[in-house]
């Protein structure tokens, strides 16, 4: 149990910077996200909280003691990686085991606790195989359990969903959400699926180059993205962006690009008129019904629950969700409405959410 | 149509035959060259002097005996002077060489040395490569680079500075001076098999150790080393073998039987006034046996080990 905080963490390899002054405070027994794209530096700050990477400069701090400079195997962490990294030389009893004889716990309390989290995860008729025995769920299963026998002060996740299959990947998230409820331990996971760090997390990071993007609950990150790749990286399918200016006057401002032109909230948008901005709305907060924009559809993918229609509305392509009960086909003419408080306004050159509400 | 096809697969089966031929040809050239001279050392062995010089050459013993053997371990016993060697017969085998009672010591100082290179190495070059591989240390690089270019220079070049080295620290003549310079020459290497060993290991192993409260040392202990048997084994035997056929440094640093080992004293019995073939390649054949049962032990290990660090993608 702990609360972990990054203080203006930089870490450099070379001329490389992986983190610029990162601040992070992750609250005792959250489950925290860090979310991006491969190389925006997820990994290393995880390592740096683990001990496994010495930082370039800043803090990194466990409730208020100073961790900076203590080794790696004296911060009492746990981790769970993509590759399961069991000890190929060891039966799944001996992995498990393996922390406690470190600290040179007694042989039946080992037993004890071992099979213990052996039958919380299923795994109790494994325990006399070698891991290279196992599949890979079962795998990830031991890894866990690995983790599980000691009281860690966090349990540190690096994609450990992602070399399992679909099916086994979304059993194994409710299983790692179900511990984290059990154990009352801090969480910090990294992915780049948002779809893992929407259903999993207290509190999403989402990083960048070395730079947090957004820290915030999954929901506020979802329907509030701070800038533009925030709002590209999360959303199935991805939100739609239309290039333009704010035209119109301050009490009727009006987002407009060529002949396409949706009519803004005066209170949120008056104050930007004339300012080229990225107008952002996601496929499903769009309606479809008999006023609106004339869009004519150029694709229709169904996906049994619902279907995504690409559309083309005014000289602009746009994806829409349509609910699975629609009729419609390739050619076929529909109606689109843009609801004012479900659009997102960024600005283009710095791609910054536009302030909203009183100045 | 079938004609050809059949025409087509008749030259096909007689391109692989002739294949197949070339190849075999060159395999027991290979063997051949690479066997036959110890399949010579070890058939003279078992002969007497008499027989070895017979023109033409006796390829099998034509008259096998242990009498070559019997003189080598008999020098413990019997004193050879210059009157005794007279009285030796070099055709019944028993004749010895000046020199002879010292086979046996330099037997064991060949072991004792290659003993301790063989422990000493790997303890020096775990560890070294070990810290190059895994932890990211400041100078890694340049560390690594400093081993290497130790071998960039040949032995003999490195001969009368490390003698007067040796000569400085009263080494000359110890066994001590000898496992030191043998191991300059294997702990560079092994360092180098081990990284691209220790390298292989998945990074996630190190950091699931560590987490799991291991520190550096048992992090070594308690995974790379026992992933790394082959490598291990490949090192032992290495520099067990580069201290056991060593000559020159051997010949410069060690100039009495307190610490010649095998192939010094040998290459003395051919020096000799007149020289005992039986005896020498007697000699050679027990040389060569200790190596011999340490490859054929580890055979399993020493393939994996030695082609590991080739295969790193």
């Amino acid at each position: 149990m702990a609360r972990i905080r990054l203080e203006a963490v930089t870490k450099s390899y070379g001329a490389v910077t992986a983190l610029k002054a990162l601040d992070l405070d992750i609250r005792d027994q959250e489950f925290m996200v860090f979310l991006g794209p491969s190389g925006c530096g997820k990994t290393t700050t995880l390592n740096i909280i683990a001990g496994l990477e010495e930082i370039s400069s800043g803090e990194v701090l466990f409730d208020d003691r100073r961790m900076t400079f203590v080794p790696a195997h004296k911060r009492e962490i746990a981790m769970v990686f993509q590759s399961y990294a069991l000890y190929p030389q060891k039966s799944v009893f001996e992995n498990m085991a393996f922390g406690l004889r470190l600290r040179g716990v007694a042989q039946n309390e080992i037993t004890a606790k071992v099979t213990a989290a052996a039958e919380q995860l299923e795994i109790a008729h494994l325990l006399d195989r070698r891991p290279q025995q196992l599949s890979g769920g079962q795998r990830q299963r031991v890894a866990l359990g690995r983790a599980l026998v000691r009281q860690p002060s966090a349990f540190l996740m690096d994609e450990p969903l992602s070399n399992l299959d679909a099916a086994l990947r979304v059993s194994t998230r409710s299983l790692i959400k179900r511990l984290h409820r059990t154990m009352g331990t801090t969480f910090i996971y990294v992915t780049h699926d948002q779809a893992e760090a929407l259903t999993l997390a207290d509190r999403i990071t989402v990083m960048r180059d070395g730079v947090v993007q957004q820290l915030d609950t999954p929901e506020a990150i979802y329907t509030r993205p701070r800038n533009r790749f925030v709002a590209a990286f999360l959303g199935q399918p991805q939100m739609n962006f239309v290039d333009g200016v704010i035209g119109g006057n301050s009490s009727q401002p009006l987002f407009t690009r060529g002949d396409f032109a949706v009519p803004l909230d005066a209170a949120r948008a008056g104050r930007f008129v004339g300012r080229a901005v990225t107008l952002g709305v996601r496929a499903e907060d769009m309606d479809l019904g008999s006023s609106g924009l004339q869009a004519e559809v150029t694709l229709v993918s169904p996906l049994g629950s619902e279907q995504h229609l690409d559309v083309h509305v005014a000289g602009v392509d746009l994806v829409v969700r349509a609910s699975k009960e629609l009729r419609v086909a390739i050619g076929d003419t529909i109606n689109v409405t843009f609801p004012n408080e479900r659009l997102h306004l960024f600005d283009q050159a710095s791609e910054e959410r536009l302030a909203e509400g009183e100045q | 149509m079938s004609l050809s096809d059949d025409a087509g697969r008749g030259a096909y089966r007689r391109a692989k035959l002739t294949r197949g031929i070339i190849i075999m040809l060159f395999s027991l050239l290979l063997t051949a060259y690479v066997a036959g001279p110890v399949a010579w050392l070890v058939s003279s062995s078992l002969q007497t002097e008499a027989d070895i010089t017979a023109v033409p050459p006796n390829w099998l013993p034509p008259r096998p005996t242990l009498g070559n053997f019997e003189a080598i371990f008999a020098t413990t016993t019997r004193e050879v002077t210059y009157e005794t060697r007279r009285q030796g017969d070099p055709a019944t085998g028993r004749f010895l060489p000046s020199g002879a009672e010292n086979l046996l010591p330099a037997l064991w100082n060949s072991f004792w040395v290659g003993f301790w290179v063989a422990v000493l190495n790997l303890a020096v070059s775990i560890t070294a490569a070990y810290a190059i591989a895994v932890i990211h240390f400041k100078g890694r690089q340049a560390a690594l680079y400093t081993i290497l270019v130790t071998r960039v220079i040949p032995d003999i070049a490195l001969i009368v500075p490390l003698f007067l080295v040796m000569r400085n620290l009263d080494l000359i003549n110890t066994s001590l001076g000898l496992i030191i310079t043998y191991l300059a020459v294997t702990v560079p290497f092994t360092i180098f098999i081990l990284i691209s060993y220790f390298e292989q290991i998945p990074r996630d192993l190190y950091r699931a150790a560590r987490a799991d409260g291991c520190s550096h040392v048992q992090a070594l202990r308690h995974v790379y080393l026992p992933l790394s048997l082959p490598a291990l084994v490949a090192s032992l035997m290495f520099a067990f073998l580069t201290s056991w056929n060593e000559f020159i440094f051997a010949l410069i640093l060690t100039q009495n039987i307190t610490s010649q080992t095998l192939p010094i004293v040998i290459s003395g019995f051919v020096m000799d006034f007149t020289t005992s073939f039986s005896f020498v390649n007697a000699a050679g054949v027990i040389a060569i046996i200790p190596p011999v049962v340490l490859a054929m032990l580890f055979e399993r290990y020493i393939v994996s080990g030695l082609t590991a660090g080739a295969v790193k993608g």
